[in-house]
């Protein structure tokens, strides 16, 4: 019992009318990282909170190296050694690395900060973690995204961490920054330091925890399984309940071509030609700074300067400068980030949907309520939008629900185009296979769909062809169904690493 | 709880009771038709204000030169009728047709020169305000004709002064704007989320351009109205007006971070300030003693707001 | 004459400074006075006022202006627009050019000893007028007596009342008191009220304006309807004071004084607005200063007696001039040095076209329009 760091025994959460955790228990033993699954609302944000002392357990017990902690907040907890790091980094970007590693603890003398020992001892501890990689006196708003998450887990290392809670570290991570996070765990669990691993990706799990625990509905439905006795498939069903049934896409008969792009040029983008058929998925593979993500935007009128050529159906027109514009021509886009570009947060459901389809609701200027109404009660009702009313704002919705308005509002513009970046960034296992439907339903309709997404196994199985992107060029485009995740990576990710560093 | 909410969202107005109640135990004078009547004349010309101070506010933006509008196109409204002999329709048309343009000219200032709108504004302010003493040179204008104090002197229905009409026809006017059109939704979705409204393809520097413009020409109606109430255009106009009319929108629930707030709210912002005034003025509270408690009545009004904003944020 | 004079005064100062540089070679120096004299071939009076947003202090550097240009001197004025420190800055620029003198109205009288210190360190005459400082060596200080001017207001309302109520002074009164922030302000409602004060059979109603148009109209318009039959009402500054008069129309009060239903008004200051509704009979007095008086006084005593007179000090004693209306006046010392008092005096219905009245020159001889 003793050899365990941390000891969770039947934790029960009540908040007023709900239970956020109905007895939860598990074990963290150190040197070890460990994974915790569930859906958004499954409990796991209340779990990792009541770890850190965020939120105090309505019942239940929690053990540190064997002796029991009791009413305990944040500033207790990371006296004992938890450390708990956000999705959004917290970092002041206008402090050099050194001012970050001892935020608020720097040396200091009466009121003034020692700056010279502070970069000493900066640098003395970021040599030992070595891995870091980080100058002390760099700004930390120059830093990579990877970097970034370094530098958090750094200074919860600083100040004595002994568990730290990583909250979907890899969120905005490219493949190769991944592995340079997941490199830089494996080396600090060595020196004894242990993590909780939080994800919403069953092969991050299984690539860097040693054990893993599943939530579902405040329940603990698998707690501390070894990795090496589950699968990814095993690890859904637990998620969801049920058995997950993955969308696969259907061939397609052949179809008329419905859009042509042509001399599409912008800073770093050179695409001659690429035709898109009527009703045909099709997924742009590539880097950062590729093209994949940038045809998308200037596709929309994201990119200012971009120029080029578009044919829809015989129609010829130039490429939209503004989203308005792109919009007028049926183009639609689901942007990557969506919190920031998808939806207004405070703004109701209904506002949201009709957001950039409001002349189609409106007469003259003047909004019809009753119109509008309906058409949200249809994208609700077919989307399966999960809400109180359409009055709810959006941003009290889960990452899923969010997510479905948003493309709900693209739908309404009647676009016969979409971009789709990132479809299921953040959102549930059961969830995100509704998404890989709603796109498979609106291209039967007719919709060409471009989808653009760093899950290589998601755009195998969502997509028709795939295009291939390397320094602003598409270099290949292939059937999916001839394709695999391999061929995929070899072609537009692992061959350009060389010139992506020397770029 | 919707109960809850409403209490918090409405916190404005039952402040608004609260103080009423007070001042007329103070003094009974408070709670009478003719008191009330002067109350709304004097919240006319900063609920218009008010409203101007809105729109820039809702898009996520700040307006400081409204106060300043309001008395620089008020005289320039006033001097066409007076010394180029313009009927008054059209001395105030000019006025206000001045004050539009002012608030175009920091709409395009802060969209496409991107210039920060509380410092362009800054200086915009001074340059009104300079050029109205330059105008009036200290003096006093007083020479208006009839059909131009009109609106601020006339009464109907057995007494009662037109001006607060205009106020409530503002305000009704406003709210069906902001809420029924598609100009209103702009509005309310680029204050909310700059970034994803443009990406839902809302041409973000026209809507910020149409707030400010349209802040203008309410400003420079505004300062017909004072001039027209007052029957007098001073050489510093308008300046009293400032605080309290970018105060009143944000005591009424609109968010200065944007895409907040109701017509509703604002207008019990201004009948608090308005009140507190009023109230003050013929309570008797020691000379000395008066600008102090005036403060601090409106420092609590913003903290039981901050409430509102705590308890919702928290949601 | 006066340029000989100044000429001359120009050399000792450039002797000095010479000798202070100690070590400037002739040839800098001859440069040195060549170019300080093609800049300075009139000399400079500075003037620096506290504000244009009033008529008042309009006229007040008009003829201060006025003055100095009669004198054959150069005049330059700065507006610190009511701040204290915009002020500071604008008399040390001033200085920076030499001046023969200075002459200042000040936005804090305290903040203004600074001012007057450097000015003295540096030999330059200084004349200060309306508001005063509280230190330093000031040759001629030129003001009006504020409280005195709201006593005089306050009696003026009295006697009003008497004969309106068969000698017996009473009735209720409003004073739209102006912001005490204002040193001016404040002593003139102190003054008014203790006068009122010592009878205690009128209700005093003393309410706060800032000293905003649309406050006095505001605060008059809900009187009017709190008390309808307000006796009088007193505004302690004409421009503002415009609000009480368009709260009586409103109220259908504003009637010629012999009229039924005639609400006594009284006002400070005197300017053109004030001239007007005496002239038309509506209201009842308006106890002025003389904004004319102040500036080409101050100018005048600095000019004859210490410029030109080649005294050290302004003679204490009367001061005569039939060209003002109050034609006598006391210079008494004071703790800046020599100070004339301008006694207030009550413009009337029956004495307001006098053409001596500060408004009536301003408007009728030197063209300022009013309103």
């Amino acid at each position: 019992m003793t050899n365990h760091l941390l000891e969770i025994d039947t934790v029960v959460k009540r908040y007023d009318s709900l239970t956020a955790l109905k007895g939860v228990s598990l074990t963290v033993s150190p040197g070890t990282v460990h994974g915790l699954l569930g859906e958004n609302g499954a409990g796991k944000s209340t779990l990792v909170k009541t770890i850190a002392g965020l939120v105090s357990p309505t019942s239940g017990k929690i053990y540190w190296q064997g002796q029991e902690v009791n009413d305990a907040d944040v500033e207790a907890m990371e006296d004992l050694g938890v450390f708990l790091v956000t999705q959004e980094p917290m970092v002041v970007d206008s402090m050099t690395v050194a001012d970050n590693l001892m935020l608020g603890r720097w040396p200091s003398k009466g009121a003034f900060v020692n700056d010279r020992k502070m970069y000493k001892m900066a640098s003395a501890f970021l040599n030992d973690l070595d891995d870091a990689n980080l100058d002390p006196h760099q700004l930390a708003g120059e830093l990579s995204a990877v970097d970034r998450r370094k530098l958090n887990i750094s200074r919860a290392l600083h100040s004595g961490g002994k568990l730290i809670i990583l909250d979907e570290p890899t969120t905005d991570l490219s493949v190769s920054d991944k592995a340079l996070l997941f490199d830089f765990i494996r080396k600090l669990k060595t020196t004894g330091v242990s993590f909780i691993f939080i994800s919403h990706y069953n092969e991050e799990i299984l690539e860097i925890c040693d054990e893993v625990s599943v939530l579902r509905d405040g329940n603990m439905v698998g707690a501390n399984q070894s990795v090496q006795h589950v699968s990814s498939d095993g690890l859904s069903e637990l998620v969801v309940g049920r058995d997950v049934v993955l969308f696969q896409r259907q061939p397609q008969p052949e179809k008329p071509v419905a859009w042509s792009l042509r001399e599409i040029r912008a800073q770093g983008l050179e695409i001659d030609e690429l035709d898109i058929y009527e009703g045909e998925v099709i997924g742009f593979a590539g880097l950062p700074g590729s093209g994949a993500r940038e045809l998308g935007r200037a596709l929309y009128g994201l990119i200012p300067g971009a120029t080029g050529h578009l044919n829809y159906r015989g129609n010829a027109m130039k490429l939209p400068a503004h989203p308005a514009l792109a919009i007028d021509n049926h183009i639609a886009f689901l942007a990557e980030d969506r919190l920031r570009d998808g939806f207004i947060g405070i703004q109701s459901i209904a506002e949201n949907i009709t957001l950039s389809s409001i002349h189609r609701v409106a007469f003259g200027g003047w909004v019809n309520r009753a119109k509008e109404r309906k058409i949200v009660e249809q994208f609700s009702k077919v989307f399966e939008i999960k809400a109180q009313s359409q009055n709810d704002p959006v941003l009290s919705l889960s990452g899923g629900n969010q997510q479905k308005v948003c493309i709900s509002r693209l739908m309404a513009t009647k676009p016969q185009l979409v971009v789709l970046n990132e479809p299921t960034r953040g959102i549930d296992v059961g969830v995100k296979e509704e998404v890989h439907r709603i796109v498979d339903t609106m291209s039967n309709s007719g919709v060409s769909s471009i989808v653009i997404t760093s899950d290589l196994d998601e755009m195998l199985r969502v997509t028709d062809r795939v295009a291939m992107f390397v320094n602003g060029r598409i270099v290949d485009v292939q059937p999916s169904s001839q394709l695999t995740k391999d061929i995929v990576f070899s072609k537009a990710f692992a061959s350009t690493e060389a010139t992506r560093f020397s770029a | 709880m919707p109960t809850k909410d409403f209490l918090l969202n409405n916190i404005v107005w039952f402040m608004l009771i609260a103080l009423v109640v007070l001042f007329s135990l103070m003094n009974q004078y408070f709670f009478t038709a003719a008191n009330f009547q002067n109350i709304l004349t004097q919240a006319t010309v900063l609920g218009l204000l008010a409203l101007a101070a809105a729109l820039p506010l809702l898009v996520g933006e700040i307006d400081l030169s409204i106060a300043g509008n309001l008395g620089l196109s008020s005289a320039i409204g006033a001097l066409a009728s007076i010394e180029l002999g313009l009927p008054t329709f059209a001395g105030v048309g000019v006025g206000v047709a001045f004050a539009t343009l002012v608030g175009f000219i920091n709409g395009l200032c802060v969209t496409k020169l991107r210039m920060v709108s509380l410092i362009e504004t800054l200086g915009m302010m001074i340059i009104l305000q300079g050029a109205l003493l330059a105008i009036t040179k200290g003096s006093t204008i007083i020479s208006f004709s009839d059909a131009y104090i009109w609106v601020g002197q006339a009464t109907i229905l057995g007494g009662w002064p037109v001006m607060p009409f205009f106020l409530l026809a503002a305000f009704i006017l406003m709210g069906i704007v902001l809420k029924r059109t598609v100009f209103g939704r702009k509005l309310y979705a680029t204050g909310g989320n700059t970034d994803a409204a443009f990406v839902a393809g809302i041409r973000i520097d026209r809507i910020k351009i149409a707030a400010f413009t349209l802040s203008g020409m309410i400003a420079g109606i505004a300062g017909y109205f004072l001039a027209s109430w007052q029957i007098a255009i001073v050489s510093d106009q308008g300046s009293g007006f400032l605080l309290y009319s970018i105060a009143a929108p944000i005591l009424g629930g609109i968010s200065v971070f944007g895409g907040r707030g109701q017509v509703w709210g604002i207008l019990g912002g201004v009948f608090l300030l308005t009140i507190i005034q009023t109230g003050l003025s013929i309570v008797n509270v020691p000379s000395f003693y008066v600008e102090m408690i005036g403060g601090v009545l409106i420092f609590i009004a913003v903290a039981v707001d901050a409430l509102r904003v705590g308890a919702n944020g928290r949601r | 004459m006066t340029v000989n004079k100044s000429a001359s005064r120009d050399a000792k100062l450039n002797r000095r400074g010479f000798l202070k540089a100690g070590a400037a070679s002739a040839a800098a120096m001859t440069m040195g006075a060549g170019s300080m004299a093609l800049a300075q071939n009139k000399p400079l009076l500075g003037f620096s006022n506290k504000s244009l947003d009033f008529y008042f202090f309009r006229i007040m550097e008009e003829s201060a202006k006025r003055t100095t240009e009669a004198l054959g001197w150069e005049f330059q004025a700065t507006n610190a627009s009511f701040d204290s420190t915009l002020q500071l800055q604008q008399w040390q620029s001033l200085m920076s050019k030499n001046p023969i003198a200075m002459i200042g109205a000040t936005v804090d009288s305290q903040a203004m000893v600074s001012a007057v210190r450097k000015a003295n360190a540096k030999n330059i005459p200084v004349g200060m007028i309306d508001s005063l400082a509280n230190g330093g060596n000031v040759a001629a200080s030129v003001s009006f007596d504020n409280n005195l001017g709201g006593v005089m207001a306050a009696r003026e309302i009295i006697e009003r009342l008497r004969k309106k109520y068969g000698g017996q002074a009473k009735g209720v009164v409003l004073n739209c008191y102006g912001s005490l922030k204002s040193e001016a302000w404040a002593a003139r409602k102190e003054g008014f009220e203790a006068e009122l004060a010592k009878h205690p059979e009128i209700t005093l109603l003393s309410r706060p304006t800032e000293g905003l148009l649309n406050n006095m109209l505001s605060v008059t318009a809900n009187t009017l309807s709190e008390f309808p039959d307000l006796d009088a009402v007193h505004a302690p500054s004409d421009t503002p004071g415009q609000g009480v008069v368009t709260a009586l129309r409103q109220k259908g009060k504003w009637k010629k004084i012999d009229e039924e239903g005639h609400v006594i008004f009284v006002t400070i200051d005197g300017e053109p607005g004030g001239i007007q509704h005496l002239l038309t009979g509506h209201q009842d007095a308006d106890v002025s200063q003389d904004a004319i008086g102040y500036g080409a006084i101050a100018i005048e005593l600095i000019a004859n007696h210490i410029i030109n007179g080649g005294k050290d000090a302004v003679p204490l004693g009367t001061y005569d001039n039939p060209s003002y209306f109050w034609e006598r006046g006391e210079i008494v010392d004071s703790v800046t040095g020599p100070r004339l008092i301008i006694p207030p005096f009550s413009i009337l219905p029956e004495n307001a076209a006098d053409p001596r009245h500060w408004g009536n020159i301003a408007v009728n001889d030197w063209g300022f329009a009013y309103g």
